[in-house]
Protein backbone atom coordinates (compact mmCIF):
# COMPACT_ATOMS: atom_id res chain seq x y z
CA UNK A 1 0.00 0.00 0.00
CA UNK A 2 2.86 2.46 0.78
CA UNK A 3 4.41 1.38 -2.39
CA UNK A 4 1.28 2.38 -4.31
CA UNK A 5 1.47 5.64 -2.64
CA UNK A 6 4.57 6.24 -2.62
CA UNK A 7 4.80 5.36 -6.58
CA UNK A 8 1.38 7.75 -7.39
CA UNK A 9 3.36 10.21 -5.54
CA UNK A 10 6.44 10.32 -7.49
CA UNK A 11 4.55 10.06 -10.80
CA UNK A 12 2.52 13.06 -9.86
CA UNK A 13 5.78 14.65 -9.18
CA UNK A 14 7.48 13.74 -12.43
CA UNK A 15 3.88 14.95 -14.37
CA UNK A 16 4.15 18.27 -12.80
CA UNK A 17 8.02 18.92 -13.40
CA UNK A 18 7.32 17.55 -17.34
CA UNK A 19 4.75 20.04 -17.51
CA UNK A 20 6.85 22.77 -15.92
CA UNK A 21 9.95 22.43 -17.88
CA UNK A 22 7.92 22.46 -20.81
CA UNK A 23 6.08 25.61 -20.16
CA UNK A 24 9.54 26.88 -19.03
CA UNK A 25 12.16 28.70 -21.13
CA UNK A 26 14.76 26.44 -22.53
CA UNK A 27 17.68 26.44 -20.70
CA UNK A 28 20.03 24.32 -22.15
CA UNK A 29 21.60 26.64 -25.29
CA UNK A 30 24.22 26.17 -27.50
CA UNK A 31 26.29 29.04 -28.51
CA UNK A 32 28.46 28.74 -31.92
CA UNK A 33 31.90 30.37 -31.01
CA UNK A 34 34.43 31.84 -33.40
CA UNK A 35 37.67 32.96 -32.00
CA UNK A 36 37.66 33.40 -28.26
CA UNK A 37 40.57 35.89 -28.41
CA UNK A 38 38.19 38.21 -30.57
CA UNK A 39 35.53 38.40 -27.61
CA UNK A 40 37.18 37.17 -24.25
CA UNK A 41 33.93 37.59 -22.45
CA UNK A 42 33.07 34.05 -23.45
CA UNK A 43 36.36 32.51 -22.78
CA UNK A 44 35.90 34.02 -18.86
CA UNK A 45 31.96 32.50 -19.15
CA UNK A 46 33.27 29.22 -20.23
CA UNK A 47 36.23 28.76 -18.02
CA UNK A 48 34.04 30.14 -14.67
CA UNK A 49 31.36 28.47 -16.11
CA UNK A 50 29.57 31.84 -15.25
CA UNK A 51 26.79 30.43 -16.71
CA UNK A 52 25.35 27.99 -14.04
CA UNK A 53 25.29 30.74 -11.60
CA UNK A 54 22.47 32.11 -14.04
CA UNK A 55 20.61 29.31 -14.36
CA UNK A 56 21.63 28.02 -17.96
CA UNK A 57 24.11 25.21 -19.37
CA UNK A 58 25.63 26.72 -22.52
CA UNK A 59 27.37 24.13 -24.94
CA UNK A 60 29.86 26.50 -26.95
CA UNK A 61 30.71 24.71 -29.97
CA UNK A 62 33.68 26.43 -31.90
CA UNK A 63 33.26 27.31 -35.02
CA UNK A 64 36.36 27.76 -37.91
CA UNK A 65 34.84 31.55 -38.97
CA UNK A 66 31.92 33.53 -37.45
CA UNK A 67 30.13 33.26 -41.04
CA UNK A 68 30.22 29.58 -40.55
CA UNK A 69 28.63 29.74 -36.89
CA UNK A 70 25.80 32.18 -38.69
CA UNK A 71 24.76 29.85 -41.36
CA UNK A 72 24.40 27.45 -38.34
CA UNK A 73 22.32 29.55 -36.82
CA UNK A 74 19.81 30.45 -39.56
CA UNK A 75 19.78 26.55 -40.44
CA UNK A 76 18.47 25.95 -36.72
CA UNK A 77 21.84 23.74 -34.98
CA UNK A 78 22.64 26.74 -32.91
CA UNK A 79 20.88 29.76 -30.32
CA UNK A 80 23.64 31.99 -30.47
CA UNK A 81 26.32 32.60 -32.68
CA UNK A 82 29.57 35.45 -32.06
CA UNK A 83 30.83 36.70 -35.69
CA UNK A 84 31.88 39.85 -37.37
CA UNK A 85 28.98 42.49 -38.14
CA UNK A 86 29.20 41.78 -42.12
CA UNK A 87 27.24 38.43 -41.97
CA UNK A 88 24.82 40.52 -40.09
CA UNK A 89 24.67 42.88 -42.66
CA UNK A 90 24.10 40.45 -45.26
CA UNK A 91 21.98 38.81 -43.05
CA UNK A 92 19.37 41.53 -42.68
CA UNK A 93 19.58 42.35 -46.35
CA UNK A 94 18.41 38.83 -47.12
CA UNK A 95 15.16 39.20 -44.57
CA UNK A 96 16.93 36.42 -41.94
CA UNK A 97 15.15 36.12 -38.97
CA UNK A 98 17.83 36.92 -35.95
CA UNK A 99 18.71 39.49 -33.66
CA UNK A 100 21.91 40.88 -32.57
CA UNK A 101 21.85 41.38 -28.99
CA UNK A 102 24.91 43.25 -28.75
CA UNK A 103 28.18 44.30 -29.81
CA UNK A 104 30.95 42.40 -27.96
CA UNK A 105 34.74 43.74 -28.42
CA UNK A 106 35.89 45.96 -31.36
CA UNK A 107 39.30 45.10 -32.80
CA UNK A 108 40.80 48.42 -33.54
CA UNK A 109 44.28 47.47 -34.66
CA UNK A 110 43.35 47.12 -38.85
CA UNK A 111 46.35 47.01 -40.85
CA UNK A 112 47.28 46.75 -44.87
CA UNK A 113 50.22 43.90 -44.62
CA UNK A 114 52.72 43.61 -47.87
CA UNK A 115 56.13 42.37 -48.60
CA UNK A 116 59.02 44.35 -49.06
CA UNK A 117 58.38 44.42 -52.99
CA UNK A 118 56.74 47.80 -51.66
CA UNK A 119 57.53 50.75 -49.70
CA UNK A 120 54.73 50.72 -47.39
CA UNK A 121 54.46 53.99 -46.16
CA UNK A 122 50.45 55.60 -46.92
CA UNK A 123 47.83 54.27 -48.71
CA UNK A 124 48.88 56.22 -51.83
CA UNK A 125 51.88 53.20 -52.50
CA UNK A 126 49.52 50.50 -53.67
CA UNK A 127 48.17 52.62 -56.44
CA UNK A 128 48.86 50.00 -59.42
CA UNK A 129 49.67 47.23 -57.11
CA UNK A 130 48.56 43.46 -56.63
CA UNK A 131 46.56 43.39 -53.37
CA UNK A 132 45.31 40.02 -52.13
CA UNK A 133 41.88 40.11 -49.99
CA UNK A 134 39.42 37.54 -49.47
CA UNK A 135 36.49 39.16 -51.83
CA UNK A 136 33.17 39.11 -50.59
CA UNK A 137 33.88 39.92 -46.63
CA UNK A 138 34.94 43.00 -44.28
CA UNK A 139 38.46 43.01 -45.11
CA UNK A 140 37.70 43.61 -48.86
CA UNK A 141 35.06 45.96 -47.90
CA UNK A 142 37.91 47.91 -45.87
CA UNK A 143 40.30 47.72 -48.58
CA UNK A 144 37.78 49.22 -51.26
CA UNK A 145 37.13 51.95 -48.89
CA UNK A 146 40.51 52.97 -48.18
CA UNK A 147 41.23 52.89 -51.94
CA UNK A 148 38.55 54.73 -52.94
CA UNK A 149 38.95 57.09 -50.02
CA UNK A 150 42.74 57.69 -51.49
CA UNK A 151 41.41 57.91 -55.38
CA UNK A 152 43.96 55.08 -56.10
CA UNK A 153 43.17 51.74 -58.20
CA UNK A 154 44.94 48.52 -57.56
CA UNK A 155 44.40 45.14 -58.78
CA UNK A 156 42.65 43.03 -56.24
CA UNK A 157 43.24 39.32 -56.08
CA UNK A 158 40.73 36.90 -54.56
CA UNK A 159 42.67 34.70 -51.79
CA UNK A 160 40.88 32.65 -49.01
CA UNK A 161 42.00 33.37 -45.53
CA UNK A 162 44.91 30.76 -45.35
CA UNK A 163 46.06 31.42 -48.60
CA UNK A 164 46.99 34.74 -47.85
CA UNK A 165 50.07 34.16 -45.88
CA UNK A 166 51.87 32.44 -48.01
CA UNK A 167 50.97 34.13 -51.01
CA UNK A 168 52.27 37.09 -49.70
CA UNK A 169 55.58 35.08 -49.18
CA UNK A 170 55.26 33.96 -52.51
CA UNK A 171 55.31 37.12 -54.18
CA UNK A 172 51.90 36.04 -55.79
CA UNK A 173 50.76 39.66 -54.25
CA UNK A 174 52.28 42.34 -53.49
CA UNK A 175 50.29 43.50 -50.14
CA UNK A 176 46.89 42.31 -48.56
CA UNK A 177 44.21 42.85 -46.06
CA UNK A 178 43.27 39.79 -43.82
CA UNK A 179 41.56 39.10 -40.57
CA UNK A 180 43.31 40.45 -38.12
CA UNK A 181 43.54 36.40 -36.54
CA UNK A 182 46.64 36.18 -39.29
CA UNK A 183 48.45 39.19 -38.97
CA UNK A 184 50.85 37.06 -36.62
CA UNK A 185 51.78 34.37 -38.81
CA UNK A 186 52.39 37.25 -41.68
CA UNK A 187 54.62 38.82 -39.46
CA UNK A 188 56.44 35.52 -38.30
CA UNK A 189 56.44 34.11 -42.59
CA UNK A 190 57.75 37.64 -43.74
CA UNK A 191 60.58 38.12 -40.98
CA UNK A 192 62.36 40.94 -42.16
CA UNK A 193 60.13 41.45 -45.03
CA UNK A 194 57.45 42.38 -43.07
CA UNK A 195 55.46 45.62 -43.46
CA UNK A 196 52.55 46.86 -42.56
CA UNK A 197 50.15 50.34 -42.08
CA UNK A 198 47.74 51.21 -39.91
CA UNK A 199 44.21 52.02 -41.26
CA UNK A 200 41.61 53.82 -38.84
CA UNK A 201 38.99 54.02 -41.55
CA UNK A 202 36.98 50.51 -39.97
CA UNK A 203 36.85 48.85 -36.73
CA UNK A 204 35.66 44.93 -36.80
CA UNK A 205 32.60 44.45 -34.51
CA UNK A 206 32.34 41.22 -32.91
CA UNK A 207 28.34 40.90 -32.48
CA UNK A 208 26.72 38.04 -30.42
CA UNK A 209 23.09 37.16 -32.48
CA UNK A 210 20.30 35.24 -31.41
CA UNK A 211 17.66 33.52 -33.09
CA UNK A 212 14.58 34.96 -33.20
CA UNK A 213 12.48 32.34 -31.66
CA UNK A 214 15.41 32.51 -28.95
CA UNK A 215 14.93 36.27 -28.15
CA UNK A 216 10.53 36.04 -28.85
CA UNK A 217 9.98 32.97 -26.70
CA UNK A 218 12.77 32.91 -24.57
CA UNK A 219 13.90 36.38 -22.92
CA UNK A 220 14.85 35.15 -19.53
CA UNK A 221 17.47 33.23 -21.13
CA UNK A 222 18.72 35.50 -23.25
CA UNK A 223 18.57 37.92 -19.85
CA UNK A 224 20.27 35.34 -18.13
CA UNK A 225 22.85 35.07 -20.96
CA UNK A 226 23.67 37.91 -21.64
CA UNK A 227 23.98 38.39 -17.81
CA UNK A 228 26.69 35.54 -17.45
CA UNK A 229 28.66 37.76 -20.60
CA UNK A 230 28.79 41.24 -18.92
CA UNK A 231 29.71 39.18 -15.44
CA UNK A 232 32.62 38.16 -17.89
CA UNK A 233 33.21 41.31 -18.86
CA UNK A 234 33.98 42.54 -15.26
CA UNK A 235 36.38 39.69 -15.17
CA UNK A 236 37.79 40.83 -18.56
CA UNK A 237 38.14 44.59 -17.36
CA UNK A 238 39.36 43.87 -13.50
CA UNK A 239 41.96 40.81 -14.27
CA UNK A 240 43.37 41.10 -18.09
CA UNK A 241 46.20 38.56 -17.28
CA UNK A 242 43.33 35.84 -15.50
CA UNK A 243 41.25 36.60 -18.68
CA UNK A 244 44.03 35.81 -21.26
CA UNK A 245 45.29 33.02 -19.74
CA UNK A 246 41.26 31.90 -19.84
CA UNK A 247 41.21 32.57 -23.46
CA UNK A 248 44.47 30.22 -23.63
CA UNK A 249 42.74 27.65 -21.39
CA UNK A 250 39.15 27.53 -23.57
CA UNK A 251 41.16 27.66 -27.08
CA UNK A 252 43.13 24.66 -25.77
CA UNK A 253 46.59 26.20 -26.98
CA UNK A 254 45.70 27.69 -30.08
CA UNK A 255 46.98 30.89 -29.72
CA UNK A 256 50.70 31.29 -28.12
CA UNK A 257 50.76 33.31 -24.55
CA UNK A 258 52.60 35.86 -25.95
CA UNK A 259 50.47 36.55 -28.83
CA UNK A 260 47.32 36.67 -26.91
CA UNK A 261 48.86 39.73 -24.41
CA UNK A 262 50.17 41.33 -27.17
CA UNK A 263 46.78 41.51 -29.28
CA UNK A 264 44.85 42.11 -26.06
CA UNK A 265 45.55 46.11 -26.09
CA UNK A 266 44.29 46.03 -29.88
CA UNK A 267 40.65 45.47 -28.52
CA UNK A 268 37.90 47.44 -27.21
CA UNK A 269 36.20 44.81 -24.68
CA UNK A 270 32.85 46.49 -24.16
CA UNK A 271 29.33 45.14 -24.39
CA UNK A 272 27.42 47.57 -26.70
CA UNK A 273 24.68 48.63 -29.27
CA UNK A 274 24.87 52.06 -30.78
CA UNK A 275 24.95 53.82 -33.56
CA UNK A 276 29.00 53.51 -34.48
CA UNK A 277 27.37 49.86 -35.78
CA UNK A 278 24.55 51.21 -36.95
CA UNK A 279 26.34 53.46 -39.84
CA UNK A 280 29.06 50.84 -40.36
CA UNK A 281 26.00 48.60 -41.54
CA UNK A 282 24.82 50.99 -43.57
CA UNK A 283 27.91 51.71 -45.50
CA UNK A 284 28.34 48.18 -45.85
CA UNK A 285 25.07 47.49 -47.00
CA UNK A 286 25.10 49.85 -49.84
CA UNK A 287 28.99 48.41 -50.36
CA UNK A 288 27.20 44.94 -50.75
CA UNK A 289 24.41 46.85 -53.02
CA UNK A 290 26.58 48.54 -55.48
CA UNK A 291 29.08 44.68 -55.67
CA UNK A 292 25.51 43.27 -57.04
CA UNK A 293 25.75 40.46 -54.70
CA UNK A 294 22.25 41.30 -53.21
CA UNK A 295 20.28 43.38 -55.32
CA UNK A 296 16.77 45.04 -54.67
CA UNK A 297 17.38 46.35 -51.10
CA UNK A 298 18.05 49.51 -49.92
CA UNK A 299 20.15 49.73 -47.33
CA UNK A 300 19.42 52.38 -44.93
CA UNK A 301 19.03 52.44 -41.06
CA UNK A 302 15.77 51.31 -40.77
CA UNK A 303 16.77 48.24 -42.76
CA UNK A 304 18.82 46.84 -39.74
CA UNK A 305 17.25 48.89 -36.97
CA UNK A 306 14.51 46.11 -36.01
CA UNK A 307 17.42 43.55 -35.88
CA UNK A 308 19.27 45.35 -33.13
CA UNK A 309 17.86 44.59 -30.16
CA UNK A 310 18.66 46.28 -27.59
CA UNK A 311 16.31 45.90 -25.23
CA UNK A 312 17.61 42.84 -23.32
CA UNK A 313 21.56 44.87 -22.88
CA UNK A 314 19.40 48.19 -21.82
CA UNK A 315 17.98 45.87 -18.86
CA UNK A 316 21.91 45.26 -18.05
CA UNK A 317 22.92 49.07 -18.58
CA UNK A 318 21.00 51.79 -19.79
CA UNK A 319 24.13 53.43 -20.98
CA UNK A 320 25.09 50.80 -23.09
CA UNK A 321 22.64 51.08 -25.64
CA UNK A 322 22.65 54.64 -27.64
CA UNK A 323 20.15 53.60 -30.49
CA UNK A 324 18.51 56.50 -32.43
CA UNK B 1 15.40 8.37 -85.04
CA UNK B 2 12.04 7.42 -83.41
CA UNK B 3 14.51 5.92 -80.75
CA UNK B 4 15.99 9.40 -80.19
CA UNK B 5 12.93 11.02 -79.85
CA UNK B 6 12.06 8.61 -77.24
CA UNK B 7 15.24 8.90 -75.92
CA UNK B 8 14.31 13.03 -75.64
CA UNK B 9 11.32 12.47 -74.27
CA UNK B 10 11.97 10.59 -71.57
CA UNK B 11 14.59 12.60 -70.37
CA UNK B 12 12.25 15.62 -70.54
CA UNK B 13 9.71 14.25 -68.36
CA UNK B 14 12.43 13.12 -65.96
CA UNK B 15 13.62 16.52 -65.73
CA UNK B 16 10.30 17.96 -65.51
CA UNK B 17 8.87 15.40 -62.66
CA UNK B 18 12.36 16.71 -60.77
CA UNK B 19 11.32 20.51 -61.53
CA UNK B 20 8.01 19.82 -60.08
CA UNK B 21 8.84 17.91 -57.21
CA UNK B 22 11.44 20.54 -56.57
CA UNK B 23 8.61 23.43 -56.57
CA UNK B 24 6.16 21.77 -54.84
CA UNK B 25 8.75 21.25 -51.83
CA UNK B 26 9.95 24.94 -52.11
CA UNK B 27 6.39 25.93 -51.51
CA UNK B 28 5.27 23.62 -48.95
CA UNK B 29 6.56 26.06 -46.44
CA UNK B 30 8.33 23.37 -44.73
CA UNK B 31 12.06 24.78 -45.55
CA UNK B 32 12.75 28.85 -45.64
CA UNK B 33 12.32 29.82 -49.14
CA UNK B 34 15.75 31.51 -49.03
CA UNK B 35 17.64 28.73 -48.55
CA UNK B 36 15.43 26.16 -50.65
CA UNK B 37 14.53 28.40 -53.62
CA UNK B 38 12.15 27.78 -56.29
CA UNK B 39 12.92 26.75 -60.03
CA UNK B 40 11.13 30.34 -60.98
CA UNK B 41 13.62 32.43 -58.45
CA UNK B 42 16.77 30.41 -59.85
CA UNK B 43 15.34 31.44 -62.98
CA UNK B 44 15.44 34.64 -62.10
CA UNK B 45 18.94 34.65 -60.48
CA UNK B 46 20.57 32.89 -64.01
CA UNK B 47 18.75 36.11 -65.68
CA UNK B 48 20.31 38.34 -63.49
CA UNK B 49 23.33 36.80 -63.79
CA UNK B 50 23.28 36.48 -67.11
CA UNK B 51 22.20 40.17 -67.59
CA UNK B 52 25.49 41.40 -65.60
CA UNK B 53 27.31 39.54 -67.97
CA UNK B 54 28.63 37.15 -65.30
CA UNK B 55 27.27 34.15 -66.19
CA UNK B 56 29.09 34.11 -69.53
CA UNK B 57 31.96 35.17 -68.28
CA UNK B 58 32.35 32.22 -65.74
CA UNK B 59 31.74 30.19 -67.82
CA UNK B 60 34.22 30.68 -70.57
CA UNK B 61 36.79 31.05 -67.62
CA UNK B 62 35.68 27.59 -65.96
CA UNK B 63 35.31 25.99 -69.49
CA UNK B 64 39.23 27.32 -70.13
CA UNK B 65 40.55 26.29 -66.81
CA UNK B 66 38.95 22.44 -66.87
CA UNK B 67 40.14 22.35 -70.74
CA UNK B 68 43.73 23.14 -70.05
CA UNK B 69 43.41 20.79 -66.66
CA UNK B 70 42.04 17.87 -68.47
CA UNK B 71 44.49 18.09 -71.54
CA UNK B 72 47.33 18.03 -69.29
CA UNK B 73 46.01 15.26 -67.66
CA UNK B 74 45.00 13.31 -70.27
CA UNK B 75 48.35 13.69 -72.24
CA UNK B 76 49.79 12.70 -68.83
CA UNK B 77 47.80 10.04 -67.84
CA UNK B 78 47.89 7.95 -71.43
CA UNK B 79 51.20 8.51 -71.11
CA UNK B 80 52.29 6.84 -68.54
CA UNK B 81 49.18 4.18 -68.14
CA UNK B 82 51.31 2.91 -71.26
CA UNK B 83 54.37 2.72 -69.44
CA UNK B 84 53.26 1.15 -66.75
CA UNK B 85 51.15 -1.05 -68.68
CA UNK B 86 53.89 -2.40 -71.14
CA UNK B 87 57.32 -1.93 -69.55
CA UNK B 88 58.21 -3.74 -66.16
CA UNK B 89 60.02 -0.91 -64.92
CA UNK B 90 57.76 1.89 -64.92
CA UNK B 91 55.34 -0.69 -63.41
CA UNK B 92 57.14 -1.23 -60.40
CA UNK B 93 59.00 2.34 -60.12
CA UNK B 94 55.41 4.13 -60.40
CA UNK B 95 52.71 1.83 -59.82
CA UNK B 96 52.72 1.42 -56.51
CA UNK B 97 52.75 5.18 -56.08
CA UNK B 98 50.22 6.26 -58.12
CA UNK B 99 47.59 3.52 -56.42
CA UNK B 100 48.45 5.18 -53.25
CA UNK B 101 47.48 8.33 -54.75
CA UNK B 102 44.23 7.57 -56.60
CA UNK B 103 42.30 7.66 -52.66
CA UNK B 104 43.40 11.30 -52.33
CA UNK B 105 40.69 13.73 -53.24
CA UNK B 106 41.52 17.01 -55.40
CA UNK B 107 40.48 19.21 -52.22
CA UNK B 108 43.18 17.50 -50.12
CA UNK B 109 45.79 18.72 -52.26
CA UNK B 110 44.52 22.69 -53.00
CA UNK B 111 46.49 24.13 -50.13
CA UNK B 112 49.53 21.84 -51.42
CA UNK B 113 48.95 23.32 -54.90
CA UNK B 114 49.01 26.82 -53.88
CA UNK B 115 52.05 26.82 -51.63
CA UNK B 116 53.53 24.68 -54.72
CA UNK B 117 52.46 27.09 -57.83
CA UNK B 118 50.68 30.06 -55.86
CA UNK B 119 47.06 31.42 -56.12
CA UNK B 120 47.55 31.68 -59.61
CA UNK B 121 46.56 29.68 -62.47
CA UNK B 122 49.65 26.79 -62.12
CA UNK B 123 47.74 25.48 -58.91
CA UNK B 124 44.38 25.40 -60.53
CA UNK B 125 45.47 23.62 -64.08
CA UNK B 126 47.46 21.42 -61.52
CA UNK B 127 44.60 20.25 -59.20
CA UNK B 128 42.48 19.54 -62.41
CA UNK B 129 45.11 17.51 -64.18
CA UNK B 130 46.26 15.89 -61.23
CA UNK B 131 42.50 14.18 -61.05
CA UNK B 132 41.88 13.47 -64.52
CA UNK B 133 45.35 12.05 -64.80
CA UNK B 134 44.55 9.40 -62.78
CA UNK B 135 41.60 8.46 -64.22
CA UNK B 136 42.74 8.28 -67.42
CA UNK B 137 46.41 6.40 -66.45
CA UNK B 138 44.35 3.78 -64.35
CA UNK B 139 41.83 2.95 -67.66
CA UNK B 140 44.51 3.32 -69.69
CA UNK B 141 46.89 1.20 -67.96
CA UNK B 142 43.91 -1.70 -67.33
CA UNK B 143 43.05 -1.53 -70.84
CA UNK B 144 46.91 -1.66 -72.08
CA UNK B 145 47.87 -4.25 -69.70
CA UNK B 146 45.15 -6.70 -70.01
CA UNK B 147 45.04 -7.11 -74.39
CA UNK B 148 44.32 -10.40 -75.37
CA UNK B 149 47.23 -12.44 -75.52
CA UNK B 150 46.02 -14.10 -79.09
CA UNK B 151 45.85 -10.97 -80.67
CA UNK B 152 49.88 -10.25 -79.52
CA UNK B 153 50.77 -13.87 -80.63
CA UNK B 154 48.55 -13.82 -84.23
CA UNK B 155 50.31 -10.25 -85.27
CA UNK B 156 53.83 -12.04 -84.29
CA UNK B 157 53.22 -14.97 -86.08
CA UNK B 158 52.60 -12.42 -89.02
CA UNK B 159 56.01 -11.13 -88.82
CA UNK B 160 54.83 -7.43 -87.36
CA UNK B 161 57.14 -5.42 -85.89
CA UNK B 162 57.10 -4.09 -82.67
CA UNK B 163 56.30 -0.95 -83.25
CA UNK B 164 53.30 -2.05 -85.56
CA UNK B 165 52.16 -4.16 -83.31
CA UNK B 166 52.07 -1.59 -80.60
CA UNK B 167 50.08 0.79 -83.40
CA UNK B 168 47.53 -1.78 -84.41
CA UNK B 169 47.22 -4.32 -81.97
CA UNK B 170 47.67 -2.95 -78.41
CA UNK B 171 46.28 0.32 -78.86
CA UNK B 172 43.04 -0.72 -80.64
CA UNK B 173 42.62 -3.06 -78.07
CA UNK B 174 43.05 -0.68 -75.20
CA UNK B 175 41.49 2.31 -76.98
CA UNK B 176 37.92 1.40 -75.43
CA UNK B 177 39.19 1.76 -71.63
CA UNK B 178 41.21 4.77 -72.48
CA UNK B 179 37.90 6.50 -73.97
CA UNK B 180 36.21 5.79 -70.53
CA UNK B 181 39.14 6.95 -68.65
CA UNK B 182 38.66 10.20 -70.81
CA UNK B 183 35.47 10.69 -70.50
CA UNK B 184 35.63 9.76 -66.37
CA UNK B 185 38.13 11.97 -66.63
CA UNK B 186 36.57 14.82 -67.82
CA UNK B 187 33.45 14.54 -65.26
CA UNK B 188 36.49 14.74 -62.58
CA UNK B 189 37.67 17.97 -64.63
CA UNK B 190 34.13 19.57 -63.63
CA UNK B 191 34.17 18.16 -59.98
CA UNK B 192 37.81 19.36 -58.95
CA UNK B 193 37.24 22.97 -60.89
CA UNK B 194 35.36 23.55 -57.87
CA UNK B 195 38.26 22.83 -55.33
CA UNK B 196 40.88 24.76 -57.75
CA UNK B 197 38.53 27.98 -57.88
CA UNK B 198 38.04 28.33 -54.26
CA UNK B 199 41.20 30.47 -53.52
CA UNK B 200 42.98 32.74 -55.81
CA UNK B 201 40.33 32.86 -58.22
CA UNK B 202 37.99 36.30 -58.72
CA UNK B 203 35.98 34.45 -61.48
CA UNK B 204 34.51 31.48 -62.90
CA UNK B 205 31.96 28.58 -61.69
CA UNK B 206 33.58 27.70 -58.24
CA UNK B 207 34.06 31.40 -57.24
CA UNK B 208 30.49 32.52 -58.00
CA UNK B 209 29.38 29.28 -55.99
CA UNK B 210 31.42 30.32 -53.03
CA UNK B 211 30.90 34.15 -53.60
CA UNK B 212 27.01 33.13 -53.45
CA UNK B 213 27.47 31.38 -49.97
CA UNK B 214 28.93 34.16 -48.60
CA UNK B 215 25.92 36.26 -49.43
CA UNK B 216 23.63 33.56 -48.65
CA UNK B 217 22.15 33.59 -52.38
CA UNK B 218 21.72 29.94 -52.49
CA UNK B 219 20.02 31.04 -55.61
CA UNK B 220 22.64 31.65 -57.27
CA UNK B 221 24.17 28.86 -55.65
CA UNK B 222 21.92 26.39 -57.59
CA UNK B 223 22.54 28.46 -60.78
CA UNK B 224 25.75 27.50 -60.47
CA UNK B 225 25.25 23.58 -59.53
CA UNK B 226 22.81 23.13 -62.46
CA UNK B 227 25.22 24.93 -64.97
CA UNK B 228 27.67 22.35 -63.36
CA UNK B 229 25.57 19.18 -64.18
CA UNK B 230 24.70 20.52 -67.79
CA UNK B 231 28.00 21.18 -68.55
CA UNK B 232 29.50 17.98 -67.05
CA UNK B 233 26.03 15.89 -69.39
CA UNK B 234 27.03 17.88 -72.50
CA UNK B 235 30.53 17.12 -72.03
CA UNK B 236 29.57 13.76 -71.76
CA UNK B 237 27.75 13.03 -74.79
CA UNK B 238 30.28 14.78 -76.47
CA UNK B 239 32.56 11.84 -75.60
CA UNK B 240 29.91 8.99 -75.92
CA UNK B 241 29.59 10.58 -79.61
CA UNK B 242 33.07 11.40 -80.40
CA UNK B 243 34.35 7.51 -78.33
CA UNK B 244 31.86 5.78 -80.82
CA UNK B 245 33.33 6.99 -83.45
CA UNK B 246 36.89 6.33 -82.95
CA UNK B 247 36.08 3.18 -81.09
CA UNK B 248 33.50 2.17 -83.58
CA UNK B 249 33.61 -1.50 -82.83
CA UNK B 250 32.84 -1.51 -79.32
CA UNK B 251 29.38 0.16 -77.75
CA UNK B 252 30.85 2.78 -75.08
Amino acid sequence: MQKIALSTIAGVVLAISGATSSSAEKTNITIGGGPYLDVPQISQAMDKNLWKKHGITAKVTPFRTGRSAFEALIGGQLDFALMAEFPAVIGAMRGLKFGVLAEMSQYQAGRVNSNDKINLTSIKSLAGQKIGTTIGTNVHFMLDELLKKAGIKATIVNVRPPDIVPALVRGDVDAATMFPSFYGGAKRSLGKRYREFRINNYKTRFVFVGTAEMLDKNPNTVRSVLAALMEGEKLVKSDPADSQAAVDRVAKGKYKKAYIKSAWSSYRHRMVLDNDLLELMVREGKWIAARGSIKGVKSTKALYRPFLRGEFLKELGADRVDLK
Amino acid sequence: MTNQLNQLLKVAASLTGVVVVWWAVAISGLINPLLFPTPYTVLIAAKELYEDGILISDLGISLARASIGFVIGAILGISVGILTARTRFFAIALGPFLNLLRPIPAIALVPIAIVWFGIGEGSKYFVIAYTVFLAVWLNTHHGTAHVAQTYIRAARSLGASRLREFFEVIIPAAAPHIVVGLRLGAALAFLSLVAAELSGASAGIGFRLQDARDYIRTDRMFVGLIELGILGALLDQFFVYVGNKLVHWEQL
